[in-house]
């Protein structure tokens, strides 16, 4: 209820909630939403007893490519997102660690031919609960802390 | 048809098949599997031994070798044109591609372009496979055996490209690891934490002198000199005859060449430098390689 005061309600398009506090930024880019036309609702720092803060995004006429959804869900593992038609949530689910995700993350290594190309990595969570990302082209590991540069 | 990018790629029993065929070349097996076929190679930056040998087991094979030893040389580097068009178009020449490339994951990125396999014959500081299965040839055709090889690893393990490739191949082979190494250049956790999953036993060592009469193999890495925080440390990590006073009489010195001063020349005349004979080896494996890709259509 909470957030529906805060943003509004969606007729048809999406509702991603859940998103880990300070992450919205990133979904918003990914999806371009800056020079985009669909009218979009966002909270930010909104209370959640899951995660203490978290934000929202709610977006108007908007489907989303499964590689856009594994794009977000790089930054937004454990996130729901709603499928909203008529104002009825038709189809929902928990976004997962993407195994592999396209032209997204801007490999650090500099001598890397992924600069010249796409990019490509596999993710994985390693024995310390780190989310690790592995460039398919040049097969160094980083932690996904580490990475400072996306292709948005 | 798949060629070879990466050590990762292959498994056990296709990196023993390899083996095997390459001790049949080295006894003297004479094969035309290439007759008619044009390889090309592609080197887009020098390296001139790793070349030769690709050339020269083509050659032996019955093929032809079409390609450039330094991409200085052509129009590729300076046309502009993007490195997939660059690979697209080489791969309309020739059967197969063996690549030399200085960008990380250039392999990798012409396999997927190429309709033709692609050898990777070293893509920056990433891999250069046909390396590490020479290595592990040498181990064998040096002892007679891979599993239970008592294997010293000697120099920079930390950013020796060789070593790594080495390290992720012998898994397979139930070896025993000596990592003689000063602390700053030992190897990663998580490669410590891989090699005790495959349940390899290893150990660190500070020098030559405590271990050397257990070993069968030393395997010596090039001695970069601005790696190592003193010349007093660095020489710790270089071969001398008197390190090699108590070794076992089945002991081997490999070193992926060139060498530096970790290898002085007085070491040639000992019956332990076997590193000449592994270049010797990189022939076998090559044409054992190319024989597998053309006869059965893929290497993995
Ligand atoms: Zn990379």
């Amino acid at each position: 209820m909470n957030d529906r005061k805060h943003i509004g309600y969606i007729e048809n398009g999406i509702n991603l909630d859940h998103i880990p506090h300070g992450n919205a930024w990133y979904v918003m880019k990914i999806l371009n939403l800056f020079n985009s036309h669909s009218q979009a609702g966002i909270g930010l720092n909104l209370p959640s007893k899951k995660l203490g803060s978290k934000d929202l995004i709610k977006i108007e006429n908007r489907v989303l490519t499964q590689n856009e959804i594994d794009a977000i869900s790089l930054f937004c593992t454990g996130s729901t997102l709603s499928i909203i038609k008529d104002f009825k949530v038709i189809d929902k689910f928990i976004l997962e660690l993407p195994k592999v995700v396209h032209d997204v993350i801007v490999c650090p290594n500099k001598r890397c031919v992924s600069h010249q190309h796409v990019s490509k990595f596999n993710t994985f969570v390693n024995r310390k609960d780190i989310t690790i990302v592995k460039c398919h082209y040049c097969e160094k590991e980083f932690n996904i802390e580490d990475i400072s540069q996306y292709k948005f | 048809m798949q060629g070879l990018i990466s050590i990762a790629d292959l498994d056990k029993n296709k990196i023993n098949e390899i083996l095997k065929l390459s001790k049949l070349f080295k006894d003297g097996l004479r094969k035309k599997t290439l007759d008619g076929k044009v390889i090309a190679s592609c080197f887009f930056e020098n390296s001139t031994r790793t070349r030769l040998s690709f050339e020269s087991a083509v050659v032996h094979l019955g093929g032809s070798t079409i390609g450039f030893a330094d991409s200085s040389a052509t129009s590729l580097a300076t046309k502009g044109e993007s490195l997939a068009d660059t690979f697209k178009i080489l791969s309309c020449y020739a059967d197969a591609l063996i690549i030399r490339h200085p960008l990380d994951g250039s392999a990798r990125l012409a396999s997927e372009i190429c309709d033709i396999p692609v050898i990777n014959a070293g893509d920056g500081a990433n891999q250069h496979p046909t390396q590490t299965l020479l290595d592990l040839f040498s181990i064998m055709d040096s002892q007679g055996r891979l599993e239970g090889i008592k294997l010293g690893i000697m120099g920079d393990l930390k950013f020796g490209r060789t070593v790594h490739s080495l390290v992720e191949a012998v898994k397979w082979f139930g070896m025993q690891l000596y990592f003689i190494a000063p602390k700053h250049l030992r190897m990663g956790d998580e490669e410590l934490f891989n090699l005790k999953t495959s349940g390899i036993q290893y150990s660190f060592h500070n020098s030559l002198d405590e271990v050397a009469h257990e070993l069968d193999c030393l395997y010596l890495t090039r001695l970069q000199k601005e790696r190592f925080v003193d010349e007093v440390i660095s020489d710790t990590y270089k071969v001398n005859l008197a390190s090699l006073a108590n070794v076992k009489p089945n002991f081997k010195i490999l070193h992926p060449l060139p060498r530096q001063e970790e290898l002085p020349v007085e070491i040639d005349n000992t019956p332990y430098a076997y590193y000449f004979e592994q270049a010797q080896n990189g022939l076998y494996v090559r044409q054992a390689l190319l024989d597998i890709l053309f006869t059965n259509g893929s290497i993995d």
